[in-house]
């Protein structure tokens, strides 16, 4: 009897769904849930990786004078562009841990606008490399002493498929947030109900990392 | 069943300025060292920084610190799997690397196609495969 009351009293909790015990479990299904995703996530990026590997042992002269085509300056703002949205971010999830909702919905805009700063700084990117003429298999020309024009083509496909699919989850990332703010705006989250926001801060912590491997990866080789 | 352990102590914003702080110290970092020659290090130390940077994200960005262990085993088994995808690959791609160079003298030089760029003839048309296989 005490058992069906503890049960039913138990159910009883709003932000506890049927299926679960209690709120710990529930929150653990619901971070295991997005690992697992993200585990597939790094996985999906990581065959790019190793074929990026693959073909820079291959052709290490040819990647590294692609590679010092890319403007440092620009891959540099925008990894600390990238980590300051990561860190707006986390600040997003302890405000809504805290029931804060104003410094919620603050947080989550001042990332979607870093992120969208990031976005924008890509596109002066690929402008310049449409403009030199660094787009594989449409228009591409290399008429530089070092690296061999195909060789230098593969690393630039590898420089468009890795960067394309990150910004491609900055832009899936941008509209699943927008209306994050929009229901932090009128105060779905607080500190009894964060679900979604901290799991898109962990998607969006995982678009971090890529960022954090790809800069060196493709900006930094072979610069000394 | 075990009931659930999680860890309810969560991060502070101070501790995520600091987070933040040591992530652009380490990526400072990784732009001076690039400018220094390490030798075959470079890579090395790239990629240090870069998973030293990825172990902070993971830790505290994204709380896996005071997750349970169930959690710390679903984000080490995914960087685990990313391990093996790229270690048998290049285990694969690399040692017949080697044997299609067996006539040079390590053995390990590099594929004849970047070794006479720029600009050889042979090099023109077909890909590393061919081009060892055309030499015979």
């Amino acid at each position: 009897m005490s058992e069906q009351a503890h049960t039913s009293a138990a159910h009883h909790d709003p932000f506890v769904a049927h299926q679960f015990n209690d709120r710990a479990q529930q929150a653990e299904a619901i971070s295991l849930g997005m690992w697992a995703f993200l585990v597939q996530e790094i996985l999906f990026f990581g065959g790019l990786f190793t074929g990026y590997t693959v073909y820079r042992s291959y052709y290490p002269d040819s990647f590294i004078a692609g590679s010092h085509h890319l403007d440092i300056f620009w891959g540099g703002l925008n990894t600390v562009v990238l980590i300051g949205s990561s860190l707006t971010m986390a600040m997003a999830v302890w405000a809504a841990q805290n029931s804060k909702k104003s410094q919620l919905v603050l947080f989550l805009i001042l990332t979607l606008v870093l992120g969208s700063i990031f976005l924008g700084v890509k596109v002066i990117e690929y402008t310049d490399k449409f403009t030199h003429h660094l787009i594989p298999g449409w228009d591409f020309a290399w008429a530089e002493p070092h690296g061999h024009p195909k060789h230098v083509q593969i690393f630039y496909s590898f420089y468009f498929a890795m960067t394309g699919m990150h910004a491609l989850h900055m832009i899936i990332g941008a509209g699943i947030i927008i209306p994050l703010i929009i229901m932090a705006m009128r105060g779905k989250f607080h500190k009894d109900y964060y679900a979604p926001i901290e799991v898109f801060g962990l998607y969006w912590h995982f678009v971090d990392i890529v960022w954090i491997f790809l800069f060196p990866l493709l900006y930094l080789i072979g610069r000394h | 069943m075990e009931h659930v352990h999680v860890n309810h102590a969560h991060p502070t914003p101070k501790l995520y300025v600091i987070i933040f702080a040591a992530l652009m110290v380490f990526t400072l970092l990784t732009v001076a060292a690039a400018f220094q020659d390490f030798g075959r290090l470079n890579n090395v130390i790239a990629l240090a920084i870069a998973g030293v940077k990825t172990v902070l994200v993971v830790l505290f960005f994204m709380h896996v610190k005071y997750g349970s262990r169930l959690t710390k085993l679903f984000a080490a088994a995914g960087f685990l799997w990313l391990a093996i995808l790229i270690g048998f690959t290049l285990g694969d791609t690399e040692s017949r690397r080697g044997a299609k160079n067996a006539q040079t003298p390590t053995g390990w030089a590099p594929l004849p196609v970047d070794a006479k760029e720029p600009g050889a003839p042979a090099v023109s048309h077909g890909g590393a495969h061919q081009q060892t296989e055309g030499q015979h």
